[in-house]
């Protein structure tokens, strides 16, 4: 029974490690480089300009599949890349009525790109609180590092112990604030290399959105009031100096919110069909238009509105990706299903199965039939191979694999 | 029985595990030195920075020396066995075969585990010197993982030196590879993860008693 048992283990470990290995180096050999387009909206044509590449060389296009070159591209999309058209001395003086000055075009120009390894990762839970109105010009790392628990504690850098003086303080702000401890939610900007600091935005056990920072060495907190039902799966907090929002909130459901310093009122985003867990999401912002593209594997939906965040345009493309392709299709044939423990769209180590459908039926008849005839030229009756022949029927090349290179014993334990 | 074989057993890896637990203690020794070095040079909160917000790796010395580990242990325990058959001798003892062979391998399971709980514990104080519980959690999600692959190569190991028969050694030995590189190559491992590598690092075990099988029926 037990030496049975063994040969099971054994048999299933050559399956998950084959169902790992062989569809990676297949897509080692196989796997071709599919460059997504990039989809720009354009304030002169007023229409969307696409920019692809073929192997080595980029192309511009627009949706009528008219093709442009970089410099016709750039005229058409003076404010991306209004530095190169100064150089040129072709930047317009005035644009739909409104003068070109390159500060205003400077502080307009955003982008903001939200990978889903990100949203799906959680960072060590100790973040600095900077000083937010030092009277410095420059942004000063502090001494130590916070964590919101049961209480809110600073850390010594220096010494690994905690402040009680300091923790004491904010934890007692936080408290008249009527701020529920632990926090859900940590979500900041802890860099230096910014014009200003905002603080963190942070979730409480309630679920209500507070604003905290440190001003003159004190504590602010402020409940931002923004309804609790939501269910934030990630915020994106960036200090921007066109100061129209702190940042912005992603829900489970795919739902994305400027928070904005209007007090700090939601702005949201018209967006469908998000897919946290797959789409790159993308902002590109201008005097005129904020354009948002949602990328995955195999299609961009880009959406454009003006600053008051009404629909302009909207623009969708497609194209096969890599499962589709040929050698996908030849690999759904082949393999059951596909493990990998690392995934592009997470930052976790996990199981991440992909399992190719009604396709590989075909491959795991197949293999099953051969592991038959095996079985018959081994002499070993159905009564006693019928697991090698499931298992091959269940996991296709990988249970082959397995059956063939582990004799069954059963033979010998008679 | 179980303290006579025993005794048979720590006489074999006793020399191998004093050697790999003063190796421990040299890179463990190492780390320490390093994380001191760090603060020295760029100061605690330039370092709490690097490691906490940029995610700076400063304990992955220690990676490798539990795989180490679970390999020569495996070697002195089982490769002695395997010269002049002298195996054949202890299985003909009057104790069930695989109860004798998984006495042995618990002996190497128990002090590697020892072995592996002095490096957690010690990398747990190191690390807790100059940081916060969380860096500690941080840093012992990832030792775990390296530490089970030793455990799994020390099983997988066994088995390889025990299969009398080198053609189903050759097959043992990719599939050991494969299965080990999953442990070293997966960061940052979901809970998920750590328990199915907990899991099948154990029952790993059982490849020893198949090989051991082979061994004792001689099947070729």
């Amino acid at each position: 029974m037990l030496i049975k048992t063994s040969r099971i283990i054994y048999l299933l470990l050559i399956v998950f490690v084959a169902s790992i290995y062989l569809p990676k180096y297949y897509w080692m050999k196989f796997e071709k480089n599919i460059r997504n387009p990039m989809v720009y909206f354009s304030p002169v044509k007023k229409d969307f300009l696409i920019r692809g590449q073929n192997i080595n060389e980029l192309y511009y296009v627009d949706e009528k599949g008219k093709h442009y070159d970089r410099d016709q591209f750039e005229e058409l999309m003076p404010l991306l890349n209004y530095r190169q058209l100064v150089l040129d001395n072709k930047l317009p003086d005035s644009l739909n009525g409104e003068p070109l000055l390159m500060d205003k075009i400077r502080i307009n120009n955003i982008m903001l790109k939200i990978n889903p390894d990100e949203i799906d990762f959680k960072t060590i839970q100790l973040f600095p609180m900077l000083e937010s109105k030092s009277g410095r010009v420059r942004l000063e790392m502090p001494d130590d590092f916070f964590r919101i628990t049961n209480r809110f504690e600073f850390i010594d850098c220096a010494t690994n112990k905690i402040d009680e003086k300091k923790s004491a303080c904010f934890s007692t702000y936080l408290g008249v604030k009527k701020f529920a401890f632990p926090a859900k939610l940590i979500a900041g900007n802890p860099t230096t290399k910014k014009a200003f600091d905002e603080g963190y935005f942070v979730l409480d056990a309630k679920n209500n959105l507070f604003h905290i920072k440190m001003v003159k060495g004190k504590p602010f907190c402020v409940n931002t009031n923004i309804p609790d039902s939501l269910d934030v799966a990630y915020m994106k907090i960036m200090e921007m100096p066109l100061m129209e929002f702190y940042g912005l909130m992603i829900t489970r459901q795919g739902d994305v919110y400027f928070i904005s310093y209007d007090n700090y009122k939601l702005i949201k985003l018209p967006l469908k069909d998000y897919d946290i867990t797959k789409d790159v999401f993308a902002l590109m912002g201008d005097q005129f238009y904020r354009t948002v593209s949602l990328v995955n594997s195999q299609s961009i939906r880009t959406v454009v509105t003006d600053r008051k965040y009404r629909v302009v345009d909207t623009y969708k493309q497609t194209w096969k990706n890599n499962s589709e392709l040929r050698a996908g299709i030849a690999a759904s044939y082949l393999f059951p299903f596909t493990l990998k423990l690392n995934d592009e769209n997470s930052s976790y180590s996990n199981f991440y199965f992909q399992f190719s459908g009604s396709n590989a039926l075909i491959g795991s008849i197949i293999f099953a039939s051969i592991t038959f005839v095996i079985l018959r030229k081994r002499q070993i009756s159905l009564q006693k191979g019928w697991f090698d022949l499931l298992l091959v029927l269940i996991t296709g090349v990988f249970g082959f694999i397995a059956v063939s290179l582990v004799k069954n014993i059963d033979k010998y334990l008679e | 029985m179980y303290s006579a074989l025993f005794y048979k057993e720590w006489l074999k890896v006793r020399w191998a595990v004093f050697g790999l637990t003063i190796l421990s203690l040299l890179v463990l020794t190492y780390i320490a030195l390093d994380l001191a070095y760090y603060v020295e040079f760029m100061t605690a909160v330039g370092f709490w920075g690097n490691v906490i917000l940029l995610g700076m790796p400063f304990f992955t010395d220690i990676r490798y020396t539990p795989l180490l580990s679970g390999i020569i242990v495996a070697i002195v325990q089982f490769s002695p066995e395997m010269n002049l058959s002298r195996l054949k001798l202890t299985l003909h003892l009057p104790v069930e075969e695989n109860k004798l062979l998984f006495q042995m391998i618990s002996v190497g399971l128990l002090l590697l585990v020892l072995l592996f709980l002095i490096i957690t514990i010690l990398l747990w104080i190191i690390i807790g010197i100059y940081f916060p519980v969380e860096v500690v959690r941080f840093a012992l999600n990832s030792l775990a993982l390296w530490l089970l692959g030793g455990i799994a190569a020390y099983f997988l190991t066994s088995a390889i030196i025990l299969e009398p028969v080198w053609t189903r050694r050759l097959i043992l030995i990719p599939v050991a590879l494969g299965f080990i590189d999953l442990f070293y190559s997966s960061g940052n491992p979901h809970i998920q993860l750590t328990l199915f590598f907990i899991i099948t690092s154990v029952v790993a075990a059982l490849l020893i008693s198949y090989s051991g099988y082979h061994f004792k029926r001689g099947i070729k």
